[in-house]
């Protein structure tokens, strides 16, 4: 009755390869549908400008800590003066993705989540959501007003923080979540705000910067403050001075024909003139979202394909395996019958082994899987992806061993096992 | 013991029926050994399938012991263990087990805890003198060997018929007497067998012979 041990370790070798297989095609095609970013190549000559990346360099190189920074005097104010200019000399570009921290009590769906949540981190106070904080001429530049799906956009005020609700516009896959006009409230860096929605993105809206897409549709939509006051207490002086750290981590477009080094030799005039550690570096921005986007619709629809073409092909030469099995041990089976065997007893037996395969093969694949697929996941967003992909593999996995199960039940019932020690000559 | 009374069998085969036995009666008391004879086709196997409870008839009645075998799938594996071995023409050892595991396989189903089970199987090959090939396997022994396990194993639950499907037709003239003279043994020993052949030689060692032909009892 039992399996060879080498026909045993065919067929889990087979599982594993399903689910490996399955994982994989799940998780691709998770991660063009689901994906909240993807960070991808861009071919340079498709780039259509320059852009140079503004980033802080506290902290390293022996540089003094941006702590220690940001107690000297008027660092704040110093902070702030390079945020405009840069603003004013420049076409620059602020665009962040600070999360926020839930502080209220709204429906919201777990892909949307920056974190593991709960389990991880147990309390509800610290879950945070995916969020962009865009500037004004980012917004304009990625033309997110002609994105909107229903509501209205950014107006320049929206971008002045006045301790009023700060206006967001949601992702698409918060539609039926939560409505336009609602409110709720975040901690965003060290400040409690409260958010108002104006309106919601179109679906598969995405913008590109940097070498990584961002799809919006799980994303909450907020300006990249200015703070026009002075801190009012120190809880406030902290807040703008964090807030002030990250709009100063933008982008600097470079126009045709202009100087790359003569951009760098500006800024770092500027930033040794305010006694600030700012440098600028090479960065990619590629405005023409929709083709790319277009595309990776095309290769969603391509894995789709790949993905059943697999399962189906998979599934059949797994009928294959276990028939071809069972014809090879009939005659076991039989001899088993006669001596007191029941068919019920023998199928369910078959069914175990069945079983026993799949589990062991999906313990191994899963561990394979971690180590193939989990070993780059920085983000935790892209790790809960990877989750559902194995949590799908194992419904798929399974339906494909229940599969099985059913055909050979048909197969078992109509075939005669008995003529197969009786009928040799 | 065993009455078969008017029993018939028929098989489906793609859209037509072919009947396998046709109205066939008979009667096979305690302790007797009886040959059932007939050409290849006459229904010799079915006859001994229905007997052992592995197939169930079309329409008639079976009694064992006076009482009708019918049942559920479960049952009849239940009857099959409780009273009946069986022989089979080539042995029908499982080729990737020793012998021990092969004579102790209907213990197995028998709720019997393993040491009892190696108790019985050992007493058994003893009396078989195969004794010395319980940890070797199939493809280790004779042929004349190998029918010894496999009656091995159909004695080893004691039960109260054993239906020899062509025992000795893959034996030379010496196993076979061999084989047959065990068979005699068992009988004496209280076991009815039933013994489905086309040999003459091993007719004439049983008690009585039933002839059937395209199903049906000859007179």
């Amino acid at each position: 009755m039992k399996y060879r041990n080498i026909n045993y370790t065919y067929i889990v070798i087979c599982f594993c390869v399903l689910t490996i297989a399955t994982t994989l095609f799940m998780f691709s095609n998770k991660n063009y549908n689901k994906a909240t970013h993807k960070i991808i190549d861009f071919d340079s000559e498709n780039i259509e400008s320059m852009y140079l990346r503004v980033t802080d360099v506290y902290d390293r190189n022996n540089q003094k800590t941006l702590s220690e920074f940001f107690v000297e005097e008027n660092a704040l104010e110093r902070m702030k003066v390079f945020c405009n200019t840069l603003n004013k000399e420049f076409n620059y570009l602020e665009f962040d993705d600070q999360s926020l921290l839930i502080r209220d009590h709204f429906s919201y769906k777990d892909e949307f989540r920056t974190d593991y949540g709960k389990p991880y981190f147990g309390e509800k106070d610290h879950i945070s959501l995916l969020s962009i904080q865009i500037g004004k001429n980012a917004y304009d530049v990625f033309d997110l007003e002609n994105k909107l799906f229903n509501g209205k956009g950014f107006e320049p005020n929206d971008f002045i923080f006045d301790n009023k609700p700060v206006p967001a516009i949601l992702g698409y896959e918060y539609l039926g979540l939560i409505d336009i006009g609602d409110t709720i409230k975040f901690s965003y860096l060290t400040k409690d705000i409260s958010v108002k929605v104006m309106g919601f993105f179109k679906k598969d809206t995405a913008v590109t910067i940097d070498n990584r897409i961002y799809f919006l549709d799980k994303y909450i939509i907020i300006p990249s403050l200015d703070v026009n006051f002075a801190p009012v207490d120190k809880e406030d002086a902290s807040f703008q001075l964090i807030l002030y750290s990250l709009k100063n981590w933008g982008y600097i477009k470079v126009n045709d024909g202009d100087d790359y080094y003569d951009y760098k030799n500006r800024v770092s005039e500027i930033n040794n003139r305010l006694g600030l550690k700012y440098v600028v570096n090479e960065a990619y921005i590629y405005p023409y979202i929709k083709n790319i986007s277009n595309t990776m619709h095309s290769s969603k629809g391509v894995f789709l394909i790949a993905s059943i073409l697999v399962f189906l092909l998979l599934s059949g030469i797994f009928i294959y395996i276990y028939l071809w099995n069972y014809n090879r041990n009939k005659k076991v089976y039989a001899i088993h019958l006669i001596c007191g065997c029941s068919f019920r007893r023998l199928k369910l037996k078959i069914y175990f082994e069945i079983f026993m395969q799949f589990m062991l093969s999906f313990v191994l694949a899963t561990f394979i899987n971690r180590i193939l697929l989990g070993q780059d996941l920085i983000y935790l967003s892209e790790r809960r992806v990877l989750e559902q992909a194995m949590e799908q593999t194992m419904v798929l996995s399974a339906s494909i061993m229940l599969g099985i199960c059913a055909v050979l039940n048909i197969y078992f019932n109509k075939s005669n096992v008995y003529a197969s020690i009786q009928k040799e000559d | 013991m065993i009455e078969f009374i008017n029993i018939s069998k028929s098989f489906k085969y793609k859209n037509s029926q072919i009947k396998a036995l046709d109205h066939i009666s008979l009667k096979i008391d305690k302790r007797e050994i009886v040959a059932i004879m007939g050409p290849s086709g006459s229904g010799k196997t079915t006859l001994l399938n229905i007997a052992g409870g592995i197939l169930k008839q079309s329409s008639g009645e079976y009694l064992f012991n006076n009482v009708p075998v019918e049942g559920n799938e479960s049952e009849m594996a239940k009857f099959r263990s409780d009273h009946v071995g069986f022989i089979l023409q080539h042995f029908a050892l499982i080729k990737h087990r020793n012998i021990l595991y092969n004579i102790a396989l209907p213990l197995k189903y028998k709720n019997i805890e393993k040491k009892e089970i190696r108790e019985k199987v050992v007493a058994v090959a003893d009396s078989l003198g195969i004794s010395s090939k319980l940890e070797m396997y199939p493809h280790m022994l004779s042929s004349g060997e190998c029918q010894r396990v496999a009656i091995a194993r159909a004695v080893v639950s004691k039960p109260n018929v054993i239906l020899a499907d062509e025992p000795t037709c893959s034996l030379d003239d010496d196993n076979k007497y061999e084989v047959l003279d065990i068979l005699k043994k068992l009988n004496k020993n209280g076991i009815t067998i039933i013994i489905a052949t086309h040999n003459d030689a091993v007719a004439r060692m049983c008690d009585r012979t039933i002839n059937i032909r395209n199903g049906s009892n000859v007179k």
